[in-house]
């Protein structure tokens, strides 16, 4: 039992201490549209003293501001209204807040599109009449018409299109909108002249171009509440009411009063109000929206259920373990959170680009129109509004945050949450998976292997002997023992049972003094040395009488079921995997061997693994490194991208970029392609939104398209980064999907 | 033609008149939530109204 026991009782290390970290606030931001937003926001941030860091997602329109204690959140929010955006805790009530505006939103596009439809109307006799058709009074009556409806239009519907814009010209950093107000404005002042003086009229352009531009930013903001809201359903796991036990008595209370200490009830179909330890009861607890694991968790007396997991069988009674807020459920939500609101390096790229691109577009308008002054006036207004409206980076600045967010949620699907950002991007690029230990693809349960007799008494009294004596116990050898004693068998009456840690647990059957434990231990009470050779670094437990050996047990450690798959899968997706374990060479052999690993490291102290990962890195690999998380965070740390398997309470401890609740290890290989998808999908983002420029551009500008086909294509162009994007949420193995709840 | 002169104002009346019975329909909360009508068929009688 040597090694073993030492493995089993290292301390874990404790989680980083969070007092050499600033302070950390995050708000929901009302009124971010594009990346000059980003920039503009996180530049004003910047330079309030105190504020270290600031990143603002523009998927899910949080920001998240790392700075001093002095600094108020109050300040950080004033901050935020003088760039030109409203800042708002989350969480804090944002249903009625949202709503209002999503209303609003809703209907500032419909009034542009009724208006549209009808300037239609107005403008067809216009265009389809030959010259002596129409009177010049009908011709006046129809633009006046067209400007009684576009002036609503213009104030109502493009307000906060105006707002953003002045804001930008106010900060001296213009966004998107700008480009867009100027087209807007250009046009209607030249529409007016047009309407009194008589000349061409743009209305139908005006309110086409509004219309299209509130519809995409409408039905992308409606996408995007899709992605971002998986982080805040998780909140909504946990149940309105608790049922609190006092003095035998049942009353309903709010969840968020509970403390730790208190006794609740959970009655069946109902989620946990709180992490609970279970105290009397026993259950069956769905899990699958913490961990991915469809089936459901037996939890009796002693067992921890997590805050909104739901009880599927029969009521339990609970002391509750962790006050509300900082139960298992709260702690996976912001690390959800925090990996998006983290940029990979291109979103960084697309977000300083972003101010320089509008001074460019705005040259490039003017310059245009002065060309078409020269060859044909009558276009050159169509053709600075075109150009000014095609050439919005939205797309390019949506295309990394969105798709990073969505598989953040899709990789929370199957039980594995992402503590950075950036960690996808290198587990995408990962060459080399190394396996931190054996048992990272072994179950870590001890199987009975073999049985030596050593005394007169038969195989099978020696194990109900054995079961007897470790009956009592939690330690991983006493479950192998005690599930391996013979069918039917009556366990002799055990008397004194005394455990002795690091060593075993004697007791008395009759007068008679038995051990079970470690060899060197049961030798001192056989009186004489251990008969077998200890060579083998399998674990082994001895067990002995006064003055006689009786047996000796072997174990070893079985290899988890879905293991050899995820091999498979890896190896055919290009990856090399190493074995790298602090076992003697014949376990990590027969592990390596069972699962076509052929470079294996073994007998590999933690100063060693920490040499190999480093050698591994400097080589040019790319190492995605998968461990426990909590007793290898050291090595973990060397490797570019590390995994960590962790389930329920152990999730909050890790350290590692990544963390696998779901309890089968093909949430692995699953993370791995997702990662590649996302990277793929990144890719194709980028590639869209820089080629549609790039043809867009030398199109407007050669007069063939008009502001309103520029505004649709905008549109049209960002919302398929959006749902590009959204393909990631779709799909995945059904063994690992979570279920359907009716 | 005469009747145009009539006609167009007319129809700026209709509009606007469209305009204001969607902006009831909107703010009296009718696109706030489309499905929620279906799903009251499974909803239980005595279960409070969702917020």
């Amino acid at each position: 039992m040597h090694g073993l026991a030492e493995s089993m009782n290292a301390p874990a290390t404790p989680p980083l201490p969070a007092a050499d970290e600033p302070h950390e606030t995050v708000f929901d931001v009302e009124g971010v549209t594009c990346a000059a937003c980003v920039t503009r926001v996180e530049s004003a941030l910047a330079r309030l003293p105190g504020v270290a860091e600031s990143s603002l997602n523009l998927a899910s329109r949080r920001v998240r501001i790392r700075h001093a204690t002095a600094v108020t959140a109050e300040t950080l929010a004033a901050v935020i209204a003088r760039a030109g955006y409203r800042a708002r805790p989350p969480g804090l009530d944002p249903r009625g807040l949202r709503r209002t505006e999503e209303r609003r939103a809703l209907w500032r596009m419909s009034l542009a599109g009724f208006v549209m439809m009808q300037i239609m109307m107005f403008s067809v006799p216009a265009y389809m009449a030959t010259d002596g058709d129409m009177s010049w009074d009908i011709h006046r009556l129809l633009d006046i018409a067209s400007l009684v409806l576009t002036v609503p239009v213009l104030l109502f519907s493009s307000g906060p299109i105006f707002r953003a814009a002045w804001h930008g010209l106010v900060t001296r950093q213009p966004g998107m909108d700008l480009p867009v107000a100027l087209g807007v404005v250009v046009s209607f002042v030249a529409s007016v002249h047009g309407t009194f003086r008589g000349g061409p009229v743009y209305y139908d352009s005006i309110t086409m171009f509004v219309f299209f531009i509130l519809c995409g930013r409408y039905f992308e903001s409606r996408a995007l509440a899709g992605t971002v809201d998986a982080a805040d359903s998780l909140a909504q796991l946990l149940p309105r009411r608790a049922w609190k036990l006092s003095d035998g008595a049942r009353t309903e209370t709010d969840p968020a009063a509970l403390v730790p200490g208190d006794l609740v009830s959970i009655p069946a179909g109902e989620a946990a109000p709180a992490d609970a330890r279970v105290v009397s009861g026993r259950s069956e607890f769905d899990e699958s929206l913490l961990t991915g694991e469809s089936y459901p968790v037996q939890k009796s007396s002693g067992d921890l259920v997590l805050a909104g997991s739901v009880n599927l069988a029969s009521p339990v009674e609970a002391r509750v373990e962790r006050e509300p807020g900082a139960a298992t459920v709260d702690l996976i939500r912001r690390q959800m959170e925090r990996a998006s609101s983290q940029k990979p390096r291109w979103a960084l790229l697309a977000d300083r680009v972003a101010t320089a691109f509008v001074g460019v577009v705005i040259a490039l308008a003017a310059l245009g129109a002065l060309v078409w002054l020269a060859i044909d006036p009558s276009k050159a207004l169509e053709v600075a509004v075109a150009t000014l409206v095609v050439t919005c980076p939205c797309a390019l600045s949506l295309a990394t945050p969105v798709a990073v967010t969505a598989c953040v949620n899709a990789l929370s699907r199957i039980g594995v949450m992402v503590t950075s950002g950036r960690a996808i991007e290198a587990l995408a690029s990962a060459t080399h998976v190394v396996f931190d230990k054996t048992g990272t693809l072994t179950t870590g349960r001890m199987r009975l292997r073999q049985v030596h007799t050593l005394g007169t008494r038969d195989r099978d009294a020696c194990l109900a002997m054995a079961a007897a004596l470790e009956g009592a116990l939690s330690h991983p050898v006493a479950h192998a023992l005690v599930a391996a004693r013979p069918a039917g068998a009556r366990l002799p009456e055990m008397t004194d049972l005394q455990p002795v840690a690091g060593a075993g647990v004697e007791a008395r059957l009759g007068d008679m003094a038995v051990r079970v434990g470690s060899p060197s231990w049961c030798a001192e009470l056989a009186g004489s040395p251990f008969p077998l050779p200890l060579d083998s670094d399998e674990p082994l437990a001895a067990m002995a009488e006064r003055g006689a050996w009786l047996a000796a047990f072997r174990f070893d450690d079985s290899l988890r079921p879905e293991a050899r798959a995820l091999a498979d899968r890896l190896r055919a997706d290009g990856l090399t995997l190493v074995l790298l374990s602090g076992d003697r060479s014949p376990v990590v052999d027969r592990v390596g061997e069972e699962l076509g690993i052929a470079e294996r490291c073994s007998g590999a102290g933690p100063e060693d693994k920490a040499r190999f990962v480093e050698a591994l890195a400097a080589s040019g690999a790319i190492v995605a490194m998968i461990g426990d998380g909590i007793n290898d965070a050291p090595v973990l740390a060397r490797a570019q991208v590390s995994l960590a398997l962790a389930g329920g309470a152990a999730l909050a401890q890790s350290q590692a970029d990544l963390v696998i609740a779901n309890p089968s290890l093909e949430a692995v290989g699953e993370a791995l392609s997702l990662a590649r998808r996302t990277r793929r999908i990144i890719r194709q983002n980028v590639g869209w939104s820089i080629g549609y420029n790039l043809v867009m551009l030398p199109l407007a500008l050669a007069a063939q398209l008009t502001p309103w086909v520029a505004a649709l294509g905008m549109s049209i162009s960002s919302l398929l980064v959006v749902g590009n994007a959204l393909r990631l949420l779709r799909g995945g193995p059904a063994s690992l999907a979570r279920p359907a709840r009716a | 033609m005469d009747i145009l002169y009539l006609l167009i104002p007319v129809s700026l009346v209709i509009v606007f008149a469209i305009g204001a019975i969607f902006w009831w329909a909107i703010s009296a909360g009718q696109f706030d939530e489309l499905d929620r009508e279906s799903r009251s068929v499974v909803r239980d009688e005595d279960a409070p109204p969702p917020p």
